[in-house]
């Protein structure tokens, strides 16, 4: 933490702390959440929400297999595999997508349950493949919305698959397709012409770091634009004019991780930004209530789980943890690091053998 | 609220697994859409209903063919573009609910004007919205819309707002073809014209990034195409000029002293002997000594992207 105020040079005093219980006590919470209509709403999208609480529980330092229920979880996700395609849906009775069989496979990734699909691992990998088009792009499903964040997700779910080069899908052709996907500004939009946008920017850098082809970013550039959405707040924006929010944090800095410019930013006052934005207040859920931790988009708004994800994984990017002197008041545990490129912890991805190319830092 | 939205979709579900094809569930998902948008499970459900029971009167919705003409799918392009509009309305970010359009458009005879319509009732409830953006750039490439049309467009949505960087950035797609296909005249003119509008907006708004990341855009797509590196030069002495001025108004403008490094250096660049070299090398340190102390934060960026031996 020290580290964090001589870098900044800031007047900033010391920092809020890191509310480490809380938060953990806020994730399985949520994660027990079934009646509120929040979570009946948001049940689409379930799959990626799973993900979320787990990684930022493993960032938290926490053993998984300790704290979470990692079998039923792990059967759940089994039961939104789509018996035909194999891909998997968002949640219970939902199409397959590509988007729910990344989180799923990250889901598995991070029980150590991978074993689970040792018997439809290449019925998914085909229907990944059977997603590309011509032009190297990716649907999301077989209805043919095209965006660049399903490139990611194709690419980042091969990988862990194993498949990405043995020529089930056509590698440059994907590559060729984010590449026009290019703009004026050095950063990338979901389709060619489409304006950009850090969270596609991540998707497209990240999906270039997976695939080798970091050559095709114009490194100066989009890390010029990307240190640019710092905002006086100290957070990050995801395109000009716009106001900070956490999440940015993470798409931006992994981003700027990846193609070697991390400097570029503010780290001090980004990671003020984002304490800054934990939740202090207490709220009630259906089931339990929580008496502070989460974090939000902004200082003083709503936790949720999307952002208490993003939030964490920004400062585990930042290092914030890495001195282990960043709680003043007790113990400073030293906490796992999150991999840029494929948004899981580092450990794992060494242990899943994943490549990416990422840049040293300048 | 959580239980009856909880019932109506586990119907819904029921039926899906029966292979319920039938109106009466059509409209059922309708519903259940206008409330949650972004269920994108029940929109593929709505389309596997469309698809059975238009099949039954023989049309073809399943793949995108010939369009079906309007005579004949009225009824279906008006409900499903109304209830997109519906869920776009409700949610102006919804993917599934701008997708659906494309879908739709896909497959039947929609009519391009009403859609730019809606397109610039979105843009004006939100400028930003990239998903409308994203939307309009789709119609201009399968209607008939000329991208000239669609540069004047951001021309105009530029001069309502000069913060509006969707619009700046919806030029920088059509500026390349639109001067290749000799619709902007030559060089000479496309740099006048883009840069008076630039000029415009920096100094009135020159802390909006906006217009700076589309006139660094303009220069250099302006050098990779000069064949005269003499009048390009010129022009670019002119700008320098242009430059200063507003940073003897603004003199704390980072976005100008950026600018002006930018501009010696691309000056350089050129196979044009200058006279005051010097001048300029110690003008472009100034600025550079400025830059950092006016905006700690970027030094790192500003020193190696620019600190370097060009």
């Amino acid at each position: 933490m020290s580290s964090f105020t001589h870098e900044s040079g800031s007047s900033a005093g010391s920092l809020p702390p890191f509310l480490l219980d809380k938060h953990a006590a806020y994730i399985k919470a949520i994660s027990d959440d079934t009646e509120s209509f929040e979570y009946t709403v948001s049940q689409h999208f379930r799959m990626s929400g799973i993900y979320w609480g787990l990684t930022a529980m493993s960032l938290l330092g926490k053993d998984l297999s300790c704290e979470m229920d990692v079998e039923s979880i792990s059967s759940w996700v089994m039961q939104c595999q789509d018996e035909e395609s194999g891909g998997f849906g968002g949640s219970l009775n939902h199409d397959p997508h590509i988007l729910y069989t990344l989180s799923a496979l990250q889901i598995l990734a991070l029980c150590d349950r991978l074993n689970l699909i040792d018997s439809t691992r290449s019925k998914i990998a085909s229907y990944i493949a059977s997603l590309q088009q011509a032009d190297g792009s990716f649907t999301g499903d077989c209805w043919g919305e095209v965006d660049t964040r399903f490139s990611y997700c194709a690419l980042s779910s091969l990988a862990i698959l194993g498949e990405l080069r043995t020529g089930i899908i056509d590698l440059d052709k994907a590559v060729m397709f984010i590449e026009r996907c290019k703009n004026f500004d050095g950063g990338f939009g979901a389709v060619p012409g489409a304006e950009s946008h850090a969270g596609q920017i991540f998707c497209c850098v990240g999906a270039l770091s997976i695939a080798g082809a970091l050559h095709v970013v114009d490194a100066d550039l989009l890390g010029w634009w990307l240190s640019e959405r710092q905002c006086d707040s100290g957070g990050l924006n995801g395109r000009p004019e716009k106001q900070a929010d956490v999440c940015y944090s993470w798409w931006i800095l992994s981003s700027l991780t990846i193609i070697g410019r991390m400097s570029w930013i503010d780290r001090g006052k980004l990671a003020l930004f984002i304490l800054q934005c934990q939740g202090v207040d207490s709220f009630c859920l259906p089931c339990k209530d929580i008496s502070g931790g989460g974090i939000a988009d902004r200082p003083g708004n709503m936790v949720d789980i999307f952002h208490t994800f993003f939030g964490i994984s920004g400062l585990s990017l930042l290092d914030y943890f890495a001195a282990g002197d960043w709680n003043s008041d007790g113990e400073s545990p030293v906490l796992p690091l999150i991999d840029p490129t494929y948004a899981l912890p580092k450990s794992l991805v060494s242990r899943l053998g994943l490549p990416a190319e990422v840049y040293s830092q300048v | 609220k959580a239980k009856t939205y909880s019932a109506l979709v586990g119907i819904v579900q029921a039926h899906r697994s029966n292979k319920n094809y039938s109106q009466e569930t059509l409209e059922l998902t309708g519903q259940i859409l206008k409330k949650n948008p972004d269920s994108y499970s029940l929109w593929n459900y709505r389309r596997e209903i469309l698809i059975s029971l238009y099949s039954s009167i023989g049309l073809g919705l399943a793949k995108p063919s010939t369009k079906i003409s309007r005579d004949v799918g009225a009824e279906v392009i008006d409900m499903e573009l109304s209830l997109s509009a519906a869920a776009i309305t409700k949610n102006p970010k919804s993917y599934c609910g701008w997708y659906h359009r494309v879908w739709v458009l896909e497959r039947l005879d929609v009519d391009i004007a009403s859609e730019l319509v809606l397109c610039n009732k979105f843009l004006t409830a939100d400028q930003r919205n990239f998903h409308c953006w994203n939307y309009r750039r789709h119609l201009v490439s399968v209607g008939n819309i000329s991208p000239k049309a669609e540069f004047e467009y951001s021309t105009e949505k530029i001069c309502e707002n000069f913060s509006n960087y969707s619009a700046f950035h919806h030029r920088s797609v059509y500026i390349k073809d639109l001067f290749a296909n000799e619709v902007l005249g030559d060089l000479n003119n496309v740099f006048e014209e883009e840069f008076s509008i630039i000029e415009n907006a920096v100094f009135t708004e020159p802390d909006d990034q906006s217009a700076w990341w589309y006139y660094h855009f303009l220069v250099k797509f302006v050098r990779d195409r000069c064949l005269d590196e003499m009048s390009l030069y010129n022009t670019l002495s002119h700008q320098l000029e242009v430059m200063q001025g507003l940073l003897e108004v603004e003199e704390s403008s980072k976005w100008a002293m950026m600018t002006i490094i930018f501009l010696i250096d691309v000056m350089e660049s050129l196979n044009v002997q200058g006279h005051d070299r010097e001048e300029k090398m110690h003008q472009r340190q100034r600025m550079l000594d400025n830059l950092c102390e006016i905006d700690p934060t970027h030094r790192c960026s500003y020193m190696y992207r620019l600190g370097r031996n060009n």
